[in-house]
């Protein structure tokens, strides 16, 4: 079905919505002194909670990231008290980053000292966390850890993915603003309500969502097949 | 940063007045009128029923079948007296069994506007009942009915709810759900109950007093459902969201914002080099962006002629045309600073001079009277055209004039690209396509609103 252009074109965007899109961005992120200026550009009102502990919040993920994980906890405990605690995925995560750290600088008595006091009680708690264990514990059957068929744990993308969660349950917990990547979010429902249409989708195809067939003047989009379609939501016909 | 003289630089905007498109947006905003509220069943439909076997009570609330059953045409089958609201995530009514009567042939349902008011909800087309007395639901199939829930009886609460968002009906007995079923019917549907036994009587529930069920928590958890379904589509891993947000910062000249964010892009770890990646054409929107930073914050701080002064010096072929939109919007908004700081002489002589002419123009004649009206009240910011004096007014035109610049570049592809950021034009994207998602579901459900959609996705 398509969508008259003339609709596309009347349809009416807030800018405070937009503008509360980029702040959450800049915030979630940590861009503290963007997140200033961007305040005072669009004359947005402060939030009350706004760049609270932003600054303890930007340290914690950089000690994450940069193999000072061990810090990174402490410091996360003293934000918000009880919020690993709380959260056993998110703590074994960090300290499997920790223990990643040791098996790269090759430190194998401590890794393995490490893995079996603070790493193996989580696998009484539960059965995933042995399967984890034991995928990490691979890394240390080979002397180039790069060559193990787990080193995707040794990877940056893992560590950053690992950080994100921090930082999200971070937000979570210390505020009410948008603490999630919203476009993220507006992203993924673009995807699923996704129809074709008319009007000039061309601009958009920067988004990687959209694959645009060009044909009798008319742009299509097409959609990614593993896309989870069900009663939800209807897909185009 | 270098920027673009308008005169080297030379492009014919005269056939597109972009101002116009910032001039519909402005008087579309506050003339928007709220979407009426939709009537909702408040009673039950005493003049189209089976009136020759039920008793209805005087506050149309209650009905009570007094004959003597003989076959299924005689069931007594009364609808609500509107049908089921749609523009909401959830449609809902319960009753309360009175007495069951001597078979308990008690139905709960939906039924369409021509269905036969002598049968059972269910037992023809085009409506849907959960039956009481064998706890089947019956759809109009022809088929007899599908196991379903447990019977109902005596004292107990039966509800029957419609959830526009997964196009299903639901049932409950005695605050828990019993199940949901596809909702195939279309059309406007009626909330409707059947008695078919001597005795049976049963008390409707259309919201009066509140519900055994809990339809808030119900509905809560219909959205988490929706939410979480989006969350867990992975997103490829090269999307660059910094990208969409700095080109946000470059379409609207927030050039100090955009200073301060390239250099913390490259500070992080692993640095983000945002400026450097390839999709969107960003020499388009680089395109004289401190002229634009300038004009904005001219704009947004009221200093009107400055603004008109840097315009003339800089893009002289923007307000070469006096009676363009973009110069009206300007003279506008210095007739509405003059009314801020209760200059009001000068401001009526300012709109004697340059005002007047607009005022036979009809595409020019409404913003006109609003902001002359401005002058009628003591207090203007709480009138009815007090939506002048707010920032977003000033954003307005300071858009517009953003937007006139940017078209002046001769290698901009497509004058649109001037009046949205990429962002935007996503979420218009994402708000065409949830309406026409919605129009394919007969217009039911929740109209789209965006700000719910950025509510939904709040933590904590």
């Amino acid at each position: 079905m398509d969508v008259d252009p003339c609709q596309y074109e009347q349809i009416a965007i807030n800018e405070k919505d937009v503008n509360n899109i980029i702040l959450s961005y800049l915030i979630h992120n940590c861009y503290k002194e963007s997140s200033e200026s961007f305040i005072s550009c669009t004359g947005m009102k402060q939030p009350a909670d706004h760049l609270e502990n932003m600054e303890k919040r930007k340290r914690i993920f950089h000690h994450a990231l940069e193999g000072n994980v061990l810090k990174a906890i402490e410091l996360t405990g003293q934000l918000a008290q009880d919020i690993l605690e709380n959260n056993n995925d998110l703590l074994f995560d960090l300290l499997s980053l920790h223990f990643v750290d040791l098996v790269c600088s090759k430190e194998w008595a401590e890794a393995l000292e490490f893995a079996q006091t603070k790493l193996s009680p989580f696998s009484v708690k539960e059965q995933k966390y042995m399967e984890k264990i034991e995928g990490f514990m691979s890394l240390l059957a080979y002397e180039n850890p790069v060559e193990c068929p787990m080193f995707h744990l040794i990877g940056l993308d893992y560590r950053q993915q690992v950080v994100d969660s921090l930082n999200q349950t971070i937000l979570g917990w210390l505020t009410s603003l948008y603490s999630v990547y919203l476009i993220y979010i507006l992203l993924q429902i673009s995807i699923l309500c996704s129809i074709p249409a008319k009007y000039d989708l061309q601009s958009l195809s920067f988004c990687l969502f959209f694959s645009v067939d060009v044909g009798d003047g008319q742009h299509t989009l097409t959609f990614p097949s593993t896309l989870p379609w069900s009663g939800l939501y209807n897909r185009p016909q | 940063m270098s920027e673009s003289n308008g005169n080297s630089r030379r492009r014919n905007v005269e056939d597109q007045d972009l101002g116009l498109y910032f001039l519909e947006a402005c008087r579309g905003r506050e003339m928007k009128e709220e979407e009426e509220e939709e009537e909702a069943p408040r009673e039950l439909n005493t003049i189209n029923s089976s009136g020759g076997f039920v008793v209805v009570s005087t506050d149309k609330l209650s009905v009570k079948y007094t004959s003597v059953n003989l076959h299924g045409h005689d069931v007594g089958v009364i609808q609500a007296n509107k049908p089921a609201p749609t523009k909401r995530l959830m449609y809902y009514f319960e009753i309360h069994v009175k007495d069951a009567g001597v078979k308990g042939q008690i139905a709960i349902g939906f039924t369409s506007e021509t269905f036969k008011m002598r049968r059972q909800p269910g037992w023809e087309a085009n409506s849907c009942g959960y039956h009481g007395d064998d706890g089947l639901l019956y759809r109009g199939h022809g088929k007899g009915g599908e196991p379903f829930g447990p019977t109902y009886t005596s004292g107990d609460v039966v509800g029957a709810g419609i959830n526009y968002a997964a196009q299903e009906f639901f049932f409950t007995k005695n605050g828990h759900v019993v199940g949901s079923v596809y909702k195939d019917m279309k059309g406007p549907l009626f909330p409707t109950v059947a008695v078919h036994s001597q005795n049976e009587e049963v008390h409707v529930n259309f919201g009066q007093k509140p519900f055994t069920f809990d339809l808030k928590e119900f509905e809560t958890q219909e959205r988490m459902k929706q939410q979480l379904k989006i969350e867990e589509i992975s997103v490829p891993p090269n999307v660059s969201y910094g990208r969409i947000v700095r080109s946000y910062l470059l379409h609207y000249g927030y050039e100090d914002t955009l200073n301060s964010f390239d250099v913390a892009s490259k500070s992080t770890v692993p640095p983000i080099y945002i400026a450097q990646e390839s999709g969107i054409d960003e020499q388009e929107i680089t395109y004289a962006l401190n002229h634009r930073k300038t004009l904005r914050q001219l704009i947004r701080n009221g200093d009107i002629d400055v603004a008109f002064g840097k315009l003339r010096e800089w893009y002289p072929q923007i307000v070469e045309d006096n009676t363009s939109a973009t110069c009206f919007l300007l003279h506008c908004q210095k007739f509405i600073e003059l009314v801020r700081v209760g200059a009001l002489e000068e401001a009526v002589k300012y709109g004697r001079m340059e005002l007047s002419s607009f005022y036979d123009l009809p595409v020019f004649k409404d913003l006109v009277q609003d902001c002359v009206a401005l002058l009628a009240y003591e207090r203007p910011l709480e009138s009815s055209v007090g939506y002048l004096l707010k920032d977003s007014q000033r954003e307005v035109v300071a858009d517009t004039v953003n937007a006139m610049i940017l078209s002046t570049n001769l290698n901009m592809k497509d004058s649109k690209h001037c009046l949205h950021s990429y962002l935007e034009r996503l979420l218009r994207q994402l708000t065409a396509c949830c309406l026409v998602r919605r129009s394919l579901n007969g217009e039911q459900g929740e109209a789209f609103q965006l700000q719910r959609v950025l509510s939904s996705s709040r933590r904590g």
